[in-house]
């Protein structure tokens, strides 16, 4: 038996994940409420696209494997991810003037700027500016570390 | 009907005279253009949001300069949200998605001066032929608008949602799966009749997926992790440059297209006056219309700058389509125009027939210093593109944490707590699966911003007509734009067979 690669299988996945919304968001419309007016869009739309996710598993099945050697791969990109996530999940703690300038800083580093100086002056510069200004235009408190904030 | 009879040419001369009487009039239209601009380029900072932060200024101007001053922001705005969407593939507001499509790519192409001088060029065309048509149409375009209801509004919504299956690209079923997944997505949380689905038990939901966090999310974000690997957002060196003749280049060649540019600008001011709907969808179905009109449509999405014309001619029209329904009914078409509102309620003003009756003549002022402000735009989008085109001088080490943060802060601008940035996160990494494996990504975002749109008014559909659908072909405005859906879809087709078979 031929085993698939991981570009195929994570394919796999991705089909498999959408499907399986899909048949939960019916599920969870449905039981908070069987009206049509609760349905009216939710319902066929869903029935429709669960048909083209079988039908797209049919023509998986059936393909050859494509050679998809063009395309970045996901390790390629989770370095990034990873950093990006690290960002957000810690905005709450260390305020967007601190979180902006670390997450600037570890993504200079990591992909490949040897010069500490740059990266400690563009890193402090641009997160401390951009946190200042949108602070100052939007009309919310935003968590800050050092920048004035209300929050 | 002559069209002279639709003008009230005594209000006319009075608006004229009232426009040159006081130079101050004008002074406040250069930095409102300004203001525009800036909150238009920068992702995440809104239109709607320049008004609203100086709206207060207005207190002290009289009631015609603060119109002039708004909608200054308004026309700047409107140009200013496509620089983005070309430079760095984020639409800024939902108006410039079509923008992105063909924009981006003419930007990795290194065509990012021809790029940012057509959206100039097809900017200024659209504001200034939505405002002649507004000067002229002003009085039935409001009867018109009396008559749209919640039918008419699900079929243009519908005809938007065509889009989905037109932007498959090379799988089709994926391109399908993608749009109908998103158009689900957009349906999450609340539904008028208040019943709650798909939150996960999560309170951020209640009001449904902030959208404009969400398509940063796809469009923008994702596009960055896949760029991760290269130097530069154009890797040639030769073509990085910034150059003046290029801008200008791009914007002649927006008025060689005229036919684009008229039927974007028609297609945006009908839109653009639909409530709630407005350049949101006009900027697609004018995309949708001028791909499949063209004699090669595969070209689109990869860089045919009749993709920007079509997109950025509709959006801008959108603007005057907007303020008619503003001007004549007092019905804000959107969250510029509902800033507007609260201007004329600061100067105890109430937009209405009766305002129109006894103040025609400083409704034309508004409308004829619009067609000063679109040379104004010009002289100022020509000075500003350069500096904002220098974006692909950046090593993409630089831009992409840049890029990323201003989205993270944009989007906490647009939702005021952090469920925007989170939401930007999770439609990234949703956005690079998509992408990764060939499922639609402007498909998706174009069904998520619609989904609810269209579930609203089809169900209003279904109340009103006690359940039957066919309440629709009823009404004669929404039978009317179903034929043009229709044509619009399947003419071309049909007359081509027609031919063949007549060989």
């Amino acid at each position: 038996m031929k085993t698939l690669s991981l570009d195929k299988r994570v394919n796999f996945g991705v089909l498999l994940t959408i499907t399986l919304f899909i048949l939960w968001y019916l599920y969870d419309t449905y039981k908070a409420s069987a009206n049509i007016e609760n349905l009216i869009l939710i319902g066929p739309i869903a029935v429709v696209t669960l048909g083209l996710c079988v039908a797209e598993f049919i023509r998986y099945l059936r393909e050859e494997e494509a050679q998809n050697n063009k395309k970045e791969s996901i390790r390629d990109v989770l370095p990034v991810m990873v950093i990006f996530t690290g960002y957000i999940l810690s905005l709450e703690f260390l305020g967007f003037d601190i979180g902006t300038t670390l997450f600037t800083a570890i993504f200079l580093k990591v992909h490949g700027e040897t010069n500490w100086k740059m990266i400690l002056i563009y890193s402090m510069f641009f997160g401390f500016l951009v946190s200042y200004f949108f602070s100052q235009m939007l009309p919310y408190p935003m968590p800050m570390s050092i920048l004035p904030t209300d929050y | 009907m002559n069209p002279l009879d639709l003008i009230d040419l005594g209000a006319a001369t009075d608006a004229f005279t009232l426009l040159f009487s006081e130079p101050s009039y004008w002074l406040v239209v250069f930095p409102g253009i300004l203001i525009g601009l800036i909150f238009g380029a920068t992702p995440g900072l809104q239109i709607s949001m320049a008004m609203a932060i100086f709206m207060p200024m207005t207190l002290y101007m009289d009631f015609l300069q603060a119109m002039l001053f708004l909608t200054a922001i308004f026309t700047g705005g409107s140009f200013g949200g496509g620089v983005p969407a070309i430079l760095m593939n984020i639409p800024g507001t939902s108006s410039c998605i079509a923008t992105a499509f063909d924009g981006y790519p003419m930007a990795q192409q290194g065509k990012h001066n021809e790029a940012l001088g057509i959206a100039l060029g097809a900017s200024t065309f659209g504001v200034f032929l939505g405002y002649i048509m507004l000067f002229i149409l002003i009085k039935p375009l409001s009867i018109m608008v009396l008559k749209i209801g919640p039918a008419e509004m699900f079929v243009v919504i519908l005809w938007g949602i065509t889009l989905i299956a037109s932007l498959r690209g090379t799988h089709i079923l994926k391109g399908l799966i993608a749009g109908f997944v998103g158009l689900l997505i957009g349906t999450i949380g609340f539904n008028e009749l208040g019943t709650l689905r798909g939150t996960f038990g999560n309170e951020y939901l209640l009001d449904g997926v902030p959208v404009v966090p969400a398509m940063m999310g796809m469009f923008a974000a994702s596009e960055l992790f896949r760029l991760v690997k290269t130097n530069y957002l154009v890797e040639d060196e030769g073509q990085r440059k910034v150059r003046l003749t290029l801008i200008m280049k791009g914007f002649r060649s927006a008025f060689k297209h005229p036919i684009i540019l008229i039927r974007g600008s028609i297609i945006g001011i009908f839109i653009g006056a639909v409530p709630g709907v407005g350049s949101s969808v006009s900027n697609l179905i004018s995309y949708m219309e001028t791909k499949r009109r063209d004699k090669d449509p595969k070209s689109f999405g990869k860089g045919n700058p009749k993709g920007i014309i079509a997109s950025e001619s509709a959006n801008s029209t959108s603007e005057a389509g907007s303020m008619a329904t503003l001007l004549a009914l007092g019905i804000p078409g959107g969250g510029a125009t509902a800033v507007m509102l609260a201007a004329f309620a600061m100067h105890n003003i109430t937009g209405g027939p009766q305002f129109i009756r006894e103040q025609m003549d400083v409704v034309y002022a508004v409308i004829l210093a619009n067609f000063g402000q679109v040379f104004l735009l010009i002289v100022l989008g020509i000075i500003c593109i350069p500096l904002l085109a220098s974006v692909v001088k950046i090593k993409m080490t630089y831009l992409i944490p840049s890029v990323l943060a201003l989205a993270t802060l944009g989007s906490f601008g647009l939702t005021g707590n952090l469920s925007g940035p989170v939401t930007v996160l999770v439609f990234a990494l949703i956005g690079w699966f998509f992408r990764r494996y060939d499922y639609s990504v402007p498909g998706a975002v174009i069904g998520m911003l619609l989904g609810r749109m269209a579930e609203s008014s089809l169900l209003h559909s279904y109340q009103i007509s006690g359940g039957e659908l066919s309440y629709i072909f009823e009404r004669p405005i929404a039978v009317a734009v179903l034929c043009l859906m229709i044509i619009s879809l399947f003419g071309q087709t049909i007359i081509k067979k027609l031919k063949n078979s007549r060989k």
